[in-house]
């Protein structure tokens, strides 16, 4: 047998590797910095180099996933390759852009987008709220089944009507420190129900939905007790300047969950999961939003509520928020349809 | 070395080389997440024992209150929506959210994906305590049943390929992990080092029938061998064994020269097996596993 000799024994990545890899190890170093201290603390001399850099790198991971064998050669380009494309692709949008362009633009449009979803959920509440008003007028000792002991704190058919009253226009001596300590309570109490909401609604809607109605009995069956006591211009004076706010965010957090369960449940144009992630992506920033709304209703009913007694003050606030809710979510601007600094065309 | 059946998300960036990024794996993912539940409640519980500390109504007790609660919500968003994709927890396991459809990741996605949080991970768990202290009650059944149906929902992950949660699957992301290998250095460089201080091993030291015999696989789990070897800095017995069998399925007979010690011997085979595997693979050939005929019916075949 003939030995035929090999002409070459030396693999030609051996000469491609020692010609290339001063670049990948430099891309290294330029990576490390920008993943610790960002893209804007290169210096002029790195970023001048990177998209070379970045260019040659990918090209010699693509040469090498076709050529070479060398299995840690191929670990190393390809790990290195991803940092690096996800390093300069990044998310150059700041929060504060992003937030800006949420409350001008966004927001109001995505709620103009829901607006079906929106009143299934308002109808979900308003439904609540007729049968626990109509049972509870008949009879108030169903009042117990709608209401909580412990949410009720008091409020229920044993107390006298002074007592009622009283709930109504008390408070009046809280130092500030505490109606803000009510108040960020309020926030947070409110923010966990409007994302249980959210969340809930995103399965199947149904569960969402329950939620509402129950929140509509409880709602129903005081005006039902406060009604019958003669009281029921002051109870909605003492609802109505927080309640707009806060059961519009309510219905919008809900809102946002019911038209992804819509969009998957009833799947027309795209598939159920297209449908999720077309929608789903807007369902972040309006929930968002609904927290913000609830802030602003945390603010007015721990501060004003508990401060202003007048009736006609209440009332005023109560159709000025109104107002200004209807006014911002009809708000279309022209931009509406520009994508936000962080899109990529 | 990642293992070859790990899922990838594929993406194909502007520059045109489509790159590959190892999804997470359940454990790592798990794991990630209870360190950053960890740090939440310990510092929900600093953020308390502060609270009860400075006056339950006082200015600062309602700052610290709302900064808890601030806390709790938008902790994942918060630190995914910078520059690192990652929470402090993800940010040890090497772990990074990206965008599954291969765009940067938007604040839009990062606070969708978070805010079913609420459903998956804190709604379970005190359903799961009520159901726990109303052991006796009515509601029992209702609650057990809201906890199997939550847990589903929670264990979404288990259930598909890509590790996706609920939140994953609405906004479109996915977490990836990112290992940092090193670069060690070329085997086969090292045999021709050795080859130069040697003047007397000449090049073709293995005829073309004797190596083309194993294939990518073979070559691969040899380079494992010589590494684990040159790291460990001593010859052991799975290097001599592995000499043993190379030698005798190719067919090796040592030259004029005289035997080569079994790591040289290993060295200059991978170097001149890789150069021929290599070669092979210039012209599309590429022989995943070593062939099941013996070499010499094959020469013969490549003769003729």
């Amino acid at each position: 047998m003939t030995q035929l000799p090999t002409t070459n024994s030396d693999a030609w990545t051996v000469q491609f590797r020692a010609e290339r890899e001063a670049q990948w190890r430099k891309m290294e170093r330029i990576l490390a910095t920008a993943e610790r201290d960002g893209l804007a603390n290169l210096t002029t001399d790195q970023l001048v180099e990177l998209p070379g850099l970045h260019r040659g790198l990918l090209s010699s991971l693509g040469v090498a996933r076709a050529g070479c064998l060398d299995r840690s050669l191929l670990d190393y380009l390809e790990s290195l390759a991803a940092r690096a494309h996800l390093c300069l692709y990044a998310p150059r949008e700041s929060f504060s852009s992003f937030l800006a362009h949420q409350i001008q633009v966004a927001f109001p449009a995505a709620v103009r987008e829901l607006r079906w979803s929106l009143l299934a959920a308002a109808l979900a509440v308003l439904l609540g709220g007729l049968i626990a008003f109509s049972l509870c007028s008949r009879d108030l000792d169903l009042y117990d089944y709608f209401v909580d002991a412990a949410r009720s704190c008091g409020r229920d058919p044993e107390a006298s009507t002074e007592a009622l009253r009283e709930t109504l226009f008390a408070g009046t001596h809280d130092g500030a420190d505490r109606l803000l300590h009510f108040a960020c309570w309020l926030w947070q109490h409110n923010s966990r129900v409007t994302l249980l909401a959210f969340g809930l609604c995103i399965l199947g809607g149904l569960p969402g939905l329950l939620l509402l109605l129950i929140t509509g009995f409880e709602l129903g069956a005081m005006t039902a007790l406060f009604h019958d006591r003669g009281l029921a211009v002051e109870w909605w004076s003492w609802i109505l300047p927080h309640g707009v706010t806060e059961l519009l965010a309510a219905c919008i957090g809900a809102a946002a969950g019911l038209h992804m369960a819509a969009g998957f449940l009833f799947a027309a144009r795209h598939s159920r999961l297209d449908n999720l992630l077309l929608r789903g992506r807007a369902a972040g920033p309006t929930v968002f939003g609904a927290l913000l709304m609830l802030l602003l209703a945390g603010l007015i009913e721990g501060f004003f509520r508990q401060s202003v007694q007048q009736l006609s003050l209440r009332y005023t606030l109560a159709i000025l928020t109104a107002a200004l809710w209807v006014l911002y979510f009809r708000r279309s601007t022209a931009v509406a349809n520009k994508p936000s600094a962080g899109e990529q065309p | 070395m990642t293992p070859p059946t790990t899922q990838r998300l594929v993406l194909l960036p502007p520059e045109g080389v489509p790159l590959q990024l190892p999804m997470a794996h359940l454990a790592s993912r798990a794991l990630a997440l209870l360190l950053d539940m960890t740090l939440i409640f310990g510092l929900l519980l600093l953020l308390l024992l502060l609270q009860i500390s400075t006056g339950t109504e006082s200015l600062s007790g309602s700052i610290i209150m709302t900064f808890g609660f601030l806390l709790r919500v938008f902790y994942f968003s918060w630190f995914e929506g910078r520059r690192r994709g990652a929470t402090p927890g993800k940010r040890l396991l090497r772990l990074r959210v990206v965008s599954r459809d291969g765009k940067a990741l938007t604040q839009d996605r990062v606070l969708t994906r978070n805010f079913t949080r609420e459903i998956e991970l804190f709604l379970p768990f005190s359903v799961l305590l009520q159901a726990w202290g109303e052991w006796q009650g009515r509601n029992l059944g209702v609650l057990l049943a809201a906890t199997l149906w939550l847990l589903l929902v929670a264990s979404l992950p288990c259930w598909n390929p890509n590790r996706l949660r609920l939140g994953d699957l609405i906004a479109g992301t996915c977490v990836v992990e990112l290992p940092r290998p090193l670069l060690l250095p070329d085997l086969a460089s090292l045999a021709g080092k050795r080859r130069e201080g040697n003047q007397s091993s000449p090049l073709g030291r293995f005829r073309r029938g004797q190596l083309n015999i194993y294939g990518v696989h073979e070559l691969q789990l040899l380079e494992d061998v010589l590494r684990k070897s040159n790291k460990a800095g001593r010859i052991d017995a799975t290097v001599a064994a592995v000499a043993a069998r190379i030698r005798e399925k190719i067919g090796y007979e040592p030259n004029l020269q005289g035997e080569l010690p079994d790591a040289e011997f290993l060295q200059e085979f991978y170097t001149a097996q890789r150069a021929a595997l290599e070669r092979e693979l210039m012209f599309g050939n590429r022989r995943e596993r070593k062939q099941t005929q013996d070499w010499q019916t094959q020469d013969r075949q490549t003769r003729d």
